[in-house]
């Protein structure tokens, strides 16, 4: 059955009619040679009971008259019919009365049921043998008995050559069945091959506009049917499937397109951001500034509202009432006297109010000057954008601080400045000032809490690390970093300011890569300060200035 | 003795019957007279051969015909004559319970031949005639004695025209126009048929039996021997 299962189908069809037939072929051949057999006995027991009934009916006489001679001569005549072994006269005692033996068989011994089964007419198959009893009957009388015993040689040459025939039969009817089978199975095996051909054929070329002939209206008919109607549907999906594969690389390019253009807002967007930090916390230093200038302008102002110059105004009116006799007036009157006296005193205020003023004007022009600074270098740095020159790290920090010093000085945070500059170097000025007033003014809003207790301390360091790299780093002692919080600091819109926009530290970040460096952040916890880290390629300015 | 038999119930059959037998043989020998020697095997088995000649010859007329079974009240007996001294003892006797042809047998003794005669007298001559001719002549069978030997001419001549089967043991029977002679070969019964003398008593002898026969007188040989 397995090597069935490999076989294909026409194959298949051929050997279950092959089989099918030839088994019922089979089946009545073995049914007609039983059936033969049987007749063919029949007809056996018959001709020998005749032949013993005619050979009775010879020894009749010879039995009658006790001829032993002639009943033997009767008996001899029996070798004309060879398949006679033996054959027997009996009387009527039993005893044998003339017998007869084929030439070259052994004389018969028969047996003692044999003996038994004497007495009457009868017949029975002993092995390869047909032994028949006939009675020898005078005028009713029986007067002995006949026995023949023949071989079975006809029967079995007439089986033998019945099966001959029937084999023959069978061997030529499979053969026209063989070849009918071969003409017919193609009825269903064709239409089958047909269809597992196609399937073979879209299975090798992908070709699903191939369709496969119907040719009968029975379950192969309907089964090319829906395999038709199967190719319909898939080659339908294919093409839905091939235009959305092209739309879909069309919306990913169109995609990658916004993705991309997208990117380059976000990019700058993020460095207009960085730049916008840099603003604010200069307009913040700027605001401080502007504060106090506002204070002392009121000062001023307040001042020269209480000034004695209304007083000087009194005293001057009363000279010009008197200043018909001004002299008089001083000496005379009593308001007079005290007029020089008053002078001296108002002179005195005003010089001292003079040298304040001068002073907090001093101070206004310094202020004012502060701040012309301030936006002066944050045009310088404004301007350039991405080129490198020559400056010096050490310059830079003191920049980012001065940007920062207002608010610095506000808090009262101590600055330690431990510099080991390695001279001056090529970098992107206005990059690494964006990174130290971030990082400066991020050092400076963690030590504003109010939970730092003690000195505020901010350590700025500058030293090369290795051959190739300098790093700046900015360390305070302020409320510092969660664990869980110092990797995502650097991510985009992570902020812990209340109207921080998680920019700074991730544009920085973005910057000091840009830069061919990197910025890192190390905390032991909270309320134990943190330390920024920023890495960068040590490039030493190649023109001297 | 038949009344006997049929009066008895089958149960006591056999012994009636060998007590029968017994009698039979003291009967035989004490109607034997003379002859005082049992049968030989020989004559047992001539008596038998005579038994089954009847069975394979064919006699004219009503005699002949196969009785039909159901009616074999009507039918008339098989007679089985011998004449002369009966060499079969009580042989027959014991034989004739057997019917054939489904007919019964009866055994007729006839006294010898040349103390039976009545002389007479015709056309001046002296002639002798059988006492027991019409009766010899209503034979089926006649067996003539070896006694009887000196007359067997005589003997046939009576019952020549009278479809009656001739057996004879003399050498020369059949010369005298016997039909069946017998003749012992190595202590063998043989016989010899004359088909003429058959012919003649229309009697039909069937081919089997003349198949066995020693000797068949036909018309041809006759001839033969004649020309």
């Amino acid at each position: 059955m397995t090597i069935m299962r490999n076989m294909t189908i026409r194959y298949k069809l051929n050997l279950i009619i092959m089989l099918t037939c030839i088994l019922a072929l089979v089946l009545a051949g073995t049914a007609l040679l039983l059936w033969q057999r049987v007749t063919l006995r029949q007809e056996m027991v018959s001709n020998l009971s005749t032949l013993a009934q005619i050979t009775a009916e010879n020894c009749k006489a010879a039995v009658a008259f006790e001829d032993v001679e002639d009943a033997t001569e009767t008996l001899k005549g029996l070798h004309a019919q060879p398949s006679i072994i033996f054959a027997e006269v009996h009387t009527k005692g039993g005893e044998s009365f003339a017998n007869y033996t084929r030439a070259g068989s052994d004389s018969d011994i028969i047996t003692e049921h044999q003996i038994a089964a004497y007495q009457k007419d009868g017949y029975f198959f002993g092995d390869g043998s047909l032994t028949i009893f006939k009675s020898i009957v005078l005028d009713g009388e029986t007067i002995g008995m006949v026995r023949l015993q023949s071989d079975l040689e006809p029967l079995y040459e007439m089986l033998k050559r019945d099966t001959t025939i029937i084999i023959s039969i069978i061997l030529f009817a499979s053969l026209v069945a063989y070849f009918v089978s071969m003409m017919i199975q193609g009825i269903i095996s064709g239409p089958i091959l047909n269809l597992a051909e196609a399937a073979k054929r879209i299975s090798e070329q992908k070709d699903f506009s191939i369709r496969v002939q119907k040719e009968s209206e029975d379950e192969v008919g309907l089964l090319v049917e829906a395999f038709n109607e199967m190719l319909e549907q898939i080659q339908h999906h294919q093409a839905a499937l091939i235009e959305a594969n092209e739309q879909l690389e069309e919306r990913v390019r169109q995609r990658t397109a916004e993705l991309e253009e997208t990117h380059k807002k976000l990019l700058d967007a993020s460095r207009h951001a960085g730049m916008a930090e840099v603003a604010t916390d200069v307009l913040h230093n700027v605001g401080n500034v502007l504060n106090s200038i506002n204070v002392s302008v009121t000062l001023i102002r307040e001042k020269v509202a209480k000034s004695e110059v209304a007083n000087l105004k009194k005293v001057v009116d009363i000279i010009k009432e008197n200043i018909d006799d001004l002299g008089t007036f001083l000496t005379q009157d009593q308001r007079g006297k005290h007029i020089p006296e008053f002078l001296i005193e108002v002179s005195k205020t005003l010089a001292e109010e003079q040298a304040d003023t001068i002073e907090r004007f001093r101070s206004l022009t310094e202020n004012v000057e502060h701040i012309k600074e301030i936006v002066k270098m944050q045009q310088s740095y404004a301007k350039v954008s991405s080129v490198e020159e020559p400056t010096s790290l050490a310059k830079l920090v003191e920049d980012a601080i001065h940007i920062n010093s207002a608010g610095l000085e506000r808090h009262g945070v101590r600055l330690i400045r431990d510099f080991a500059d390695p001279g001056p170097v090529s970098v992107d000025k206005q990059k690494v000032l964006q990174i130290l007033v971030n990082l400066i003014s991020n050092a400076k809003y963690a030590m504003s809490s109010r939970n730092v207790k003690g000195e505020r301390i901010l350590v700025v360091r500058i030293y090369a690390h290795g051959p190739d790299k300098m790093r700046i780093e900015v360390i305070d002692n302020g409320v510092g970093i969660a664990q869980e919080n110092l990797t995502k600091i650097f991510n985009h819109g992570f902020t812990t300011k209340k109207d921080g926009h998680g920019f700074g530290l991730h544009s920085s970040a973005l910057a000091a890569r840009e830069l061919g460096g990197s910025l890192s952040a190390r905390s032991d916890g909270e309320g134990k300060g943190a330390t920024f880290t920023l890495e960068l390629p040590f490039k030493p300015a190649k023109v001297l200035q | 003795m038949k009344v006997l038999v049929d009066c008895l119930d089958m149960k006591n059959k056999i012994n009636t019957l060998m007590i029968l037998v017994f009698l039979g043989a003291l009967a035989g020998h004490a109607i034997g007279g003379g002859d005082d020697s049992a049968p030989t095997r020989e004559y047992q088995v001539k008596a038998a051969f005579i038994y089954n000649f009847i069975k394979f010859i064919e006699w004219p007329g009503p005699a002949g015909a196969e009785a039909d079974q159901k009616s074999d009240e009507n039918n008339e007996p098989i007679t089985i004559g011998i004449i002369g001294e009966n060499p079969f003892g009580n042989t027959f006797e014991t034989v004739t319970k057997k019917k054939i042809k489904n007919k019964q047998v009866v055994i007729k003794h006839f006294g010898g031949f040349e103390k039976n005669n009545i002389k007479y007298r015709e056309d001046s001559k002296t002639k002798y005639k059988y006492k027991d001719a019409d009766a010899l002549k209503a034979c089926q069978v006649l067996f003539v004695s070896g006694s009887e030997s000196e007359y067997c001419k005589e003997i046939i001549d009576i019952v020549k025209d009278s479809y009656v089967l001739t057996i004879g043991e003399n050498k020369d029977f059949l010369k005298t126009g016997g039909i069946i002679e017998f003749a012992t070969e190595q202590k063998k019964v043989k016989f010899a048929i004359n088909l003429i003398a058959a012919e003649n008593a229309q009697l039909k002898i069937r081919s089997k039996l003349l198949r066995l026969a020693k000797k068949v007188i036909e018309k041809e040989e006759d001839e033969e021997e004649n020309s």
